[in-house]
């Protein structure tokens, strides 16, 4: 097993201690830095979201190779320097006003930025005035948009039609998701993507730029 | 005529009772955290792991513990130092005994309590990273709640030991099958064995959809599993296994009856829905308030009330006719939507 290799795996596995390192002796190998991100870290996040969509793995297993990932990306990042931009697109992610709840959120934020992108997170309980001022930046490409409960989906719905009102709009997709979300609801509402769970939402995000 | 806590027992030990009971109203519910959480200021509370609450929920600003080891700073109850000769006193004042008697152990349970002391995401990855000190955390806090069955089972005398296991979301599993039998099986299987060792049913809380664990609750001997969500899959459970699990709920919490705006006819569907999907077999207990969320008290206690219109219209004759004198005894049995609307805002 070559090294790149053992790195996907130590990610896969959400090895931390064991990806930072590999991925330190990858680059003392030789191999191209946008190379070991590209064709070993962000694709092993892939495998991880295939797996969580197809349940053969959960949240917690997913959280610790979305933390594999990061850790080796810190190792990584130096030495990307020169190599011209490397992210995919820019994604701004929050949860709706009068919700609370964050992990939803953070695990497509963990692995929308495993993707390659960079996220702007707006946190929890936010409202349509900020997504609305996130979303005037011209670098943004994907506004997501999360609700966790019943009673905050019409939240929902206000902020994706205050997105809709943004003279860029054309310029950024808006994504929901969570628990109660259905892609019947995101056609009501007008947004553009809708995924079931964190890998999707990632996958959904490569495809959409 | 047998009282609603004999008919109470018939369901949460599989059989088919004499009507469906109701969680709210046919219970004493006695939650042992009243010696587990001390006032603090503005209203809000703290428990022995230093975690803060307002009313049911942690503050998550105020997260005790920086790391799982943190959980070592920190002192169980010392529940010798109860006068419980004056608690048993107390319980007999306060039981209603023609009420089926639940003891509500462990506040929050295992996994959550770990998600409410270091934040969900740290106690999930401390699950696989740190999983020698989840087990030492697991043995100790277990050991208490071993301790808390006892004295429960001297002093109060429950007919059913209830503990709160949030192992999922509404949408499926916060973690594997096999990480839950490593950490949380044995544990649970413990807890379990005390209870049916003292003759109390033992029931497990989810407010998520944990019926990727049937299997293993049904071989650990677990009596009733407690608000569980609606899926095709637990239909298909209780057509392969019957009610050997007492289903406590199984109300659509992500379904149209639990948006904020659901009509009086949806919600009163949703009470129909569930006594055709679960209740034919027994093992059933009636528990809407999977579908009671939300920011506006006034359309909550709205949909209690519909709920309970309709539970009540049906469930007394569900399992065959009443007389008339039958139908009033049941009915006086009841204590209407402010008595339980005043538990759920407790609870």
């Amino acid at each position: 097993m070559s090294k790149l290799q053992e790195l996907v795996h130590a990610i896969e596995n959400g090895e931390t201690k064991q990806a930072a390192g590999l991925v330190q002796e990858v680059l003392d190998e030789g191999v191209a830095p946008i190379d070991i991100l590209n064709k070993g870290m962000i694709e092993a996040m892939a495998v991880v979201g295939e797996k969580f969509k197809n349940d053969e793995i959960f949240i917690a297993e997913m959280l610790v190779a979305a933390r594999a990932m990061k850790r080796g990306v810190e190792i990584l990042t130096p030495h990307l320097t020169g190599e011209g931009n490397i992210s995919r697109g820019k994604v701004v992610m929050g949860t709706v006003s009068g919700d609370l709840h964050d992990i939803g959120k953070n695990l497509v934020t963990l692995m929308i930025e495993s993707a390659g992108f960079e996220v702007v997170d707006l946190g929890v309980d936010v409202p349509a005035v900020k997504f609305v001022e996130a979303a005037s930046d011209p670098e943004v490409n994907i506004v997501g948009v999360s609700s966790l409960l019943t009673t905050t989906m019409p939240a929902m719905k206000e902020i994706v039609a205050a997105l809709n009102e943004c003279s860029n709009r054309k310029n950024f997709k808006i994504m929901v998701g969570g628990a109660p979300i259905t892609q019947e609801f995101c056609d009501k509402i007008g947004a553009d993507i809708y995924t079931s769970d964190a890998g999707s939402a990632a996958e959904a995000a490569v495809a959409a730029v | 005529m047998i009282t609603p806590r004999e008919n109470y027992i018939i369901a949460i030990h599989g059989g088919k009772p004499q009507w469906i009971p109701d969680f709210w109203e046919d219970t004493n519910m006695l939650p042992f955290n009243k010696y587990e959480l001390k006032p603090i200021e503005d209203g809000l509370t703290q428990d022995f792991f230093g975690i803060t609450y307002m009313g049911n929920m942690p503050v998550h600003s105020r997260r005790p513990w920086k790391e799982i080891s943190d959980w070592r700073k920190y002192t169980f109850p010392d529940l010798t130092e109860i006068d419980w000769e004056a608690e048993e006193k107390y319980y007999k004042e306060i039981i209603d005994p023609t009420k089926l008697i639940r003891c509500d152990v462990g506040g929050h349970g295992l996994l959550l309590t770990l998600a409410n002391a270091l934040g969900f995401e740290d106690a999930l990855v401390s699950l696989i990273e740190e999983d020698d000190e989840v087990l030492a955390f697991l043995r100790a806090y277990t050991d208490y709640m071993k301790e808390c069955i006892h004295y429960a089972a001297k002093y109060i005398k429950p007919d059913e030991i209830s503990i709160c296991e949030d192992t999922s979301n509404a949408r499926g599993p916060f973690l594997s099958k096999e990480t839950y039998r490593k950490l949380f099986r044995p544990f649970m299987q413990e807890l379990c064995d005390l209870a049916h060792s003292y003759n109390m049913a033992f029931n497990i809380h989810n407010c998520g959809d944990p019926q990727y664990l049937f299997e293993e609750y049904v071989e650990m001997g677990v009596n009733v599993v407690n608000a569980c969500n609606y899926s095709k899959s637990l239909i298909e459970f209780r057509k392969k296994y019957g009610p050997v699990l007492c289903i406590e709920g199984g109300w659509d919490s992500q379904g149209p009856c639990a948006m904020h705006d659901a009509p009086e006819e949806l919600v009163k569907q949703s009470v129909r829905d569930c006594y055709d999907r679960y209740a034919a077999i027994g093992g059933y207990v009636t528990l809407g308030n999977g579908i009671v969320v939300g920011p506006d008290p006034k359309a909550m206690k709205q949909k209690v009330t519909w709920c309970q219109e309709e539970a009540n219209r049906i469930r007394f004759e569900y399992y065959g006719k009443k007389s008339p004198e039958e139908l009033e005894m049941l009915s006086n049995y009841t204590n209407g939507v402010d008595f339980i609307w005043k538990i759920m805002m407790i609870e």
